[in-house]
């Protein structure tokens, strides 16, 4: 049951607001198993969070050199300790903002407990994670090594699936004319046909060896554009959860429990989470399954991906078993829930509980 | 002077327009100010980047709310506006009153987009919680049912009171989840709604569809119920062992307690719940949100040159665009129960994200408002983009056409960001951007309003006026008139032919043309914007040497403003060291007059002077007028010249239609709030002038003072009077020193006090005559009487019965004791000598006032009280001297509630606020009224206009609009129908 979670806002949000203040904080979902049906007490096999820095916190000799010298990278923070367990995680959260933040929680699939297993994923300026599994990806992985350039191959450096699959979107994104070594910012229209080219390999490959279904819930942003997509190789099946949402502000009216305020039309900040992060039903709407979403500055756009898994009927039904076997289905927190910042595990191992 | 600065600056630049024509005969200076106050004078034509200073005046109102308005529609025909709040509710407003109508809880969340049918008879939300819900509009008789007695008897209503009612009729959902719903569109012709949502989709519902299931069994498929991904941690389990889809309607999952709005459940007694069949769904109609939609329908396919004739399958083409930067074109037709087909898409790499659209049907063009400022407007003919341009740097999010109105003004597209409103002329038949501004392609872009955020705007037109109506972040709502914005030579020259008119025509032989003007210029509008001229006039008359000037012009203003409303006599009474008094005289003129000298002659009594206000203490400038939230703040507005010009309009409406069936006489006094100084004078020795010749006059009427609270209408028939003493006592001594004289001497300030403490012992004044008020003999015995009822007359004791029952939070007993009993104050003492701790003063000086009451004579305390003085006095066997001084009187007044006169307005001010008024007086004096009742020979009668809560003489003085409009009803009511004075 992997989670994650991006933002993307006019001003800089505190990492906290998204990773461990709210009700159904990234963190809290990590450990709250209840959901889970394969009886896995936690989602405890490490983290990360990528994000931009913002432009005043580099030094300023930068701003006058070349932007190909320009370090627009993101910073990455991994941990294997599970998240709730990891104070520094905590105490850097609340004093770092950025504009552009990728989050993932994570419960491994594929590949052992290691840092270089946790997402997100980065190449220069390109962050990338993944919720989901291809099935049968042993049998598909040397296919993908073989297909992708050398240099994107090089750069994986952990066992996952996913690392694979960024490796390839590395390779399209070249294919279809943006070279990821430059730095630049891709275009919106080029870093999507990227992303549903490496669906669309994964899914061919995939055919071939297997019917069961893959989860591909993909992330990837240049650090200005982001594409996410909520895909499965099904017709039948859903896909692992996906929703987002928009609006003015994110405001925090209660301890613990925030709102998206939606005050005109144009959006301030754009969130899109494996689950939501409030209670507030209203606040968010799942992204249709096999589709992906794009934000463009702060406008999101909606595309279908097209192909044999593509039902045009929007209600056909699907069945969610699959995904919530796999344990990638969000659950919407009830307002009842009694969460609070005291993470249980820390009591039980009988350490310190951080004062909120 | 800032004000005659600018009336100069005005004056100049009325020189090129034909000011000869405006000028009566005896021309003077002031009448440059009335061309100023009445914007005769043309503006520079050349229009400027920025008009945000001159649109500020073309403000008609403005409402603060609690929350964000984020949508609103208007209904021209009821005269209403329906805001869509952030806070889940619908705002109704009252656009002649200016009054919050109601306001009702609709959907969970933001009420994001609002639409109302054609036929103003059903409104359509959309919300943040995915629903559509559909409101039939029913008008409700105004009368209660509890009043059937009076109602009955009654012919008239009143002329302000409309009651509607918002009645659910249907909710509409999709089983998909489709986020927040930003556009709402309604097509009557084939009684279908289209919706455009969140995630991209676009669907179609027609209202009159056969439901299927009852309205519980749609409960828990609906957004905030349904199982499909929000179930909790609970059911989960439970949940997941079933293999059937959540989609299904065969599953039943009971939906979530305490959670869903209990409200559903009791709404959905009657309203039909219907959910968007699957086939009706779009998705992916654009690749963004679906912000905008509106529709085209064609009625003749030979006639219409739309989209080069592909679409002349179609009668209704929808036209929608989003987040994705699009507009498309889509035909519906009615094959299949109706089916969207998609036809043209129209896009521009420029533009990146769409928030608004108005389509023109008449020329065919279509105005899309996107982010960053970009506006562009496309041929709907050739699909051609015809303009591309940047307002700002922030996203327009609303934009609107203004309506055309017989071509006597320009149209206007309107256009807010969060930065403000812009508008940008269109030209009347085809759209041509007039490109006289050097600036590249802004063309005719005027910016309106300044760091005025706008959310959402729109224009409407009732009676052919045109409005814009705006409302923002900053959760305001502002009102203004188009016409009066749109500074063009043709509003002007409209204007000025209109009024030159009425300028002109001083004679009383006017022509049945110039009634008909008069009376379509006599309107609400025009009502407060002179209303407002009359407030910049600073006429403090308690200060002269500051003010007389503006006194003078205000006098002036009102002379004009007399002439121009047809009145047949009017002039200027001098005041020797005063402000003048204003006179005018109405004549009857309704054809229902049959014999011309026998109509009922009635003067109201004014004043046009004001207390003094400063810009400091504020919160608004005092002498500009400010709308608000149904108000209007400034100093004046009711007391005294508010009520004043409602008097005026009433019988200037009544006379420009002729139907005024009484003689109506003005007398605007100057210096009442400085004791109308000079006043009984020159009305002594304009008797006859004032009179018509000596003439009887049966009635006075005024309105000077004010409800007991501020819902409850009232009529006055009582004041008391007023002696302003000075008591001064003083020795021939020089000031000493208490350490060198003191207990030598006998101090004329110990003199001073003791005459004090004689005044008044426990709650009485003890001077002699008073006691007989204090004994206690009337009503004794009454069982249920409370302590100070003894005091009534029996004929007083219903009328505080009826007070005590409809007003709430007052004490009776207080109120007799203001009302019915004197008071005697003591407002300052003065001692001569320097300022220090050791000084025996030569003279010792007190300031009282005595309030004295009905049936108490003046002359007669004003005698008491000397010799009462006097005579305690010598009883001190001082060596001091004393003197009282009579400084100012006003004679107390007591009006005959049973009088023909009472009668008629009861019902009057019963007809118009739907209740019956009660009876109330006042513990403050009016000088003038007992006076004028002795010299006319008549009787007066007193009707408050404005609540308690007017501030009246205080900082942000205002009145309520309705009290105001009401008001101006029940004085024509009443002046035509005051029959003659029994004498």
């Amino acid at each position: 049951m992997c989670r994650f979670l991006i933002y993307k806002g006019k001003e800089p949000m505190t990492l906290s607001n998204l990773l461990t203040k709210p009700a159904h904080s990234i963190i809290n979902q990590s450990y709250d198993s209840r959901l889970r049906i394969d009886a896995q007490p936690v989602n405890g096999d490490g983290f990360g969070v990528g994000y931009y820095t913002l432009d005043d916190d580099q030094e300023s000799g930068d701003s006058s050199s070349s932007s190909s010298s320009k370090d627009n990278s993101p910073c990455l923070y991994k941990a294997i300790t599970p998240a709730w367990n990891n104070l520094n995680l905590q105490r850097i959260s609340e004093k770092t903002r950025s504009k552009l933040i990728f989050a993932h929680v994570r419960a491994s699939t594929y590949g052992v407990l290691s840092e270089t297993n946790c997402h997100p994923f980065t190449y220069k300026n390109i962050m990338f994670m993944h919720n989901g599994g291809i099935s049968n990806f042993n049998k598909i992985k040397l296919r993908l090594i073989n297909f992708i350039d050398e240099e994107y191959f090089l750069q994986i450096k952990g066992s996952t699936d996913s690392e694979c699959c960024f490796a390839l979107l590395l390779h399209c994104l070249k294919q279809n004319g943006f070279d990821p070594d430059s730095g630049d910012v891709c275009d919106l229209t080029v870093l999507r046909e990227s992303l549903v080219d490496t669906i669309q390999h994964i899914k061919n490959w995939v055919k071939e060896v297997s019917n069961d279904p893959s989860l591909l819930n993909f992330a990837v942003t240049d650090g200005e554009n982001i594409v996410v997509s909520r895909y499965v190789t099904s017709k039948t099946d859903e896909a692992a959860s996906l929703y987002f949402s928009t609006g003015s502000s994110f405001v925090e009216f209660a301890p613990g429990r925030f709102k998206m305020e939606r005050m005109n039309k144009s959006q301030n900040l754009v969130m899109v989470a494996s689950e939501p992060l409030t209670f507030e039903r209203n606040d968010w709407i799942s992204v249709p399954t096999n589709s992906c979403i794009s934000i463009r500055n702060l406008n999101v756009l909606l595309h279908p991906i097209v192909d044999e898994y593509y039902s045009k009927d929007p209600v056909q039904p699907r069945s969610n078993q699959f995904a919530s076997s796999k344990g990638m289905l969000g659950s919407y927190p009830a307002a009842d829930d009694q969460y609070n910042n005291a993470v249980p595990p820390l009591e039980r191992e009988g350490r310190a509980v951080r004062a909120s | 002077m800032a004000w005659s600065s600018a009336s100069m600056s005005k004056s100049h630049s009325t020189s090129s327009t034909p000011t000869s024509n405006l000028s009566p005969p005896t021309h003077n200076a002031e009448l440059s100010s009335f061309n100023y106050h009445h914007e005769f004078s043309v503006s520079n034509s050349n229009l400027t980047k920025d008009h945000s200073s001159q649109f500020k005046k073309s403000l008609l109102h403005k409402w603060n709310y609690k929350h964000s308005i984020l949508c609103m529609v208007a209904s021209p025909r009821r005269k209403l506006l329906f805001c869509g709040t952030q806070e889940s509710s619908i705002l109704v407003l009252d656009l002649v009153t200016f009054q919050k109508k109601f306001e009702i809880p609709t959907h969970v969340g933001s009420v994001l987009c609002l639409h109302l049918s054609d036929c103003e008879n059903i409104l359509f939300s959309g919300g943040s919680d995915s629903l559509v819900k559909v409101w039939k509009i029913k008008d409700t008789q105004s009368r209660h049912n509890s009043r059937s007695s009076y109602s009955e008897s009654q012919p008239t209503e009143s002329t302000y009171d409309s009651f509607i009612q918002l009645i659910p009729t249907h909710t509409i959902y999709s089983l998909l989840d489709i986020g927040d719903i930003f556009s709402i569109t309604w097509i009557d012709a084939i009684q279908s709604v289209f919706i455009g949502a969140q995630n991209a989709s676009m669907s179609f519902v027609h209202l009159d569809t056969e439901i299927n299931g009852s309205a519980d069994e749609h409960l828990q498929f609906m957004p905030s119920n349904r199982f499909d991904k929000f179930f909790d941690s609970e059911k989960t389990k439970k949940s997941f062992s079933k293999s059937s889809s959540p989609l299904s309607f065969t599953e039943t999952v009971p939906p979530e307690t305490g959670s869903a709005q209990p409200s559903y459940t009791a709404l959905h007694q009657h309203v039909k719940v219907i959910q968007i069949p699957t086939e009706n769904i779009t998705s992916y109609a654009h690749n963004g949100y679906l912000y905008a939609l509106d529709f085209i329908t064609i009625e003749n396919p030979l006639t219409s040159t739309f989209a080069n004739n592909i679409a002349e399958n179609y009668q209704h083409v929808i036209v929608s665009a989003g987040g994705d930067g699009e507009i498309k074109l889509w035909g519906y037709s009615n094959e299949n129960n109706g089916n969207l087909v998609f036809l043209r898409s129209l896009s521009h790499p420029k533009i990146d994200s769409i928030f608004s659209l108005a389509v023109s049907q008449s020329s065919l063009t279509v105005y899309a408002g996107s982010s960053n400022g970009n506006v562009c407007i496309w041929d709907l003919a050739t699909f051609q983009l015809l303009k591309n341009f940047q307002i700002d740097p922030n996203d327009v999010y609303t934009l609107a056409v203004s309506p055309s109105t017989n071509g006597n003004y320009p149209q206007w597209l309107l256009m807010g960001t969060e930065f403000g409103i812009t508008k940008m002329i269109l030209s009347k038949s085809t759209v041509q951007v007039d490109m006289e501004l050097e600036n590249n392609d802004t063309g005719t872009c005027v910016r309106v309003t300044k760091n005025d955020p706008c959310l959402t705007l729109l224009t409407f037109a009732v009676n052919n006026e045109s409005y814009l109506v705006s409302a923002g972040s900053d959760k305001t709502i502002s009102l203004w008139s188009l016409h009066s914005m749109s500074n063009t030579c043709i509003t002007c020259s409209d204007s000025l032919s209109l009024d030159n008119k009425l300028l002109t025509s001083g004679d009383s032989s006017v022509s049945g043309e110039k009634y008909e003007n008069l009376s379509t210029y006599l309107t609400n509008e025009k009502f407060l914007q002179i209303l407002g001229e009359l407030i910049t006039f600073r006429t403090v008359s308690k200060q002269p040497d500051t003010y007389k000037e503006e006194c003078r012009k205000c006098a002036n203003f009102l002379t004009l403003l007399f002439k121009s409303f047809g009145a047949s006599k009017t002039q200027m009474f001098p005041v020797p060291n005063g402000n003048s008094i204003v006179h005018a005289i109405f004549k009857a003129n309704s054809k229902k007059v049959e014999n011309p000298g026998e109509t009922p002659r009635i003067l109201w009594y004014g004043h046009y002077d004001v207390i003094p206000a400063s810009n400091s203490t504020w919160k608004t400038p005092p002498f500009t007028m400010t709308p608000n939230n149904g108000y209007i703040y400034g100093r004046g507005v009711t007391d005294n010249k508010g009520p004043l010009l409602v008097a005026i309009f009433a019988i200037a409406e009544l006379h420009s239609r002729g139907e005024l069936e009484s003689d109506f006489i003005f007398v605007i006094e100057g210096e009442e709030e400085a004791g109308s100084w000079g006043f009984q004078n020159s009305v002594l020795e304009n008797q006859y002038e004032i009179s018509d010749g000596g003439k009887p006059i049966d009635w006075i009427l005024l309105s000077n003072s004010y409800w007991l609270d501020d819902k409850t209408p009232a009529l006055n028939y009582g004041l008391r009077g007023r002696i302003e003493i000075e008591l001064v006592v003083w020795s021939d001594k020089p000031d000493r020193h208490s350490g060198v004289d003191g207990g030598v001497v006998i101090e004329p300030s110990m003199d001073l006090v003791k005459l004090l403490g004689k005044l008044v012992y426990r709650d009485q004044i003890m001077i002699p005559g008073f006691e007989e008020i204090y004994k206690r003999n009337k009503n004794e015995g009454v069982e249920g009487l409370k302590e100070n009822l003894q005091y009534l007359e029996d004929w007083e004791i219903p009328l505080y019965q009826e007070i005590a029952q409809r007003v709430t939070d007052l004490d009776i007993n207080e109120l007799i004791r203001k009302w019915r009993l004197p008071s005697l104050s003591l407002h300052k003492i003065e001692m001569s000598g320097p300022d220090n701790g050791s000084v025996i003063s030569q003279k010792a000086e007190a300031k009282l006032s005595i309030r004295i009451i009905p049936g108490q004579e003046l002359e007669n305390v004003k005698e008491s009280f000397i010799e009462y003085v006097n005579e305690c006095f010598k009883r001190l066997e001082s060596t001091n001297h004393v003197e009282v001084k009579i400084m100012h009187e006003a004679e107390p007044w007591l009006g005959d509630v049973h009088n023909l006169a009472y009668q008629t307005l009861s019902t009057c001010l019963d007809e118009e606020w739907g209740v019956p008024p009660i009876f109330v007086r006042e513990g403050g004096s009016i000088p003038s009224i007992r006076f004028l009742e002795k010299v006319f020979a008549c009787s007066a009668a007193h009707i408050p206009t404005g609540q308690s809560s007017d501030n009246a003489h205080l900082n942000n003085e205002r009145v309520r609009i309705v009290n105001l409009l009401k008001s101006k009803e029940i004085i024509k009511k009443a002046a035509n129908r005051l029959p003659r004075a029994q004498k």
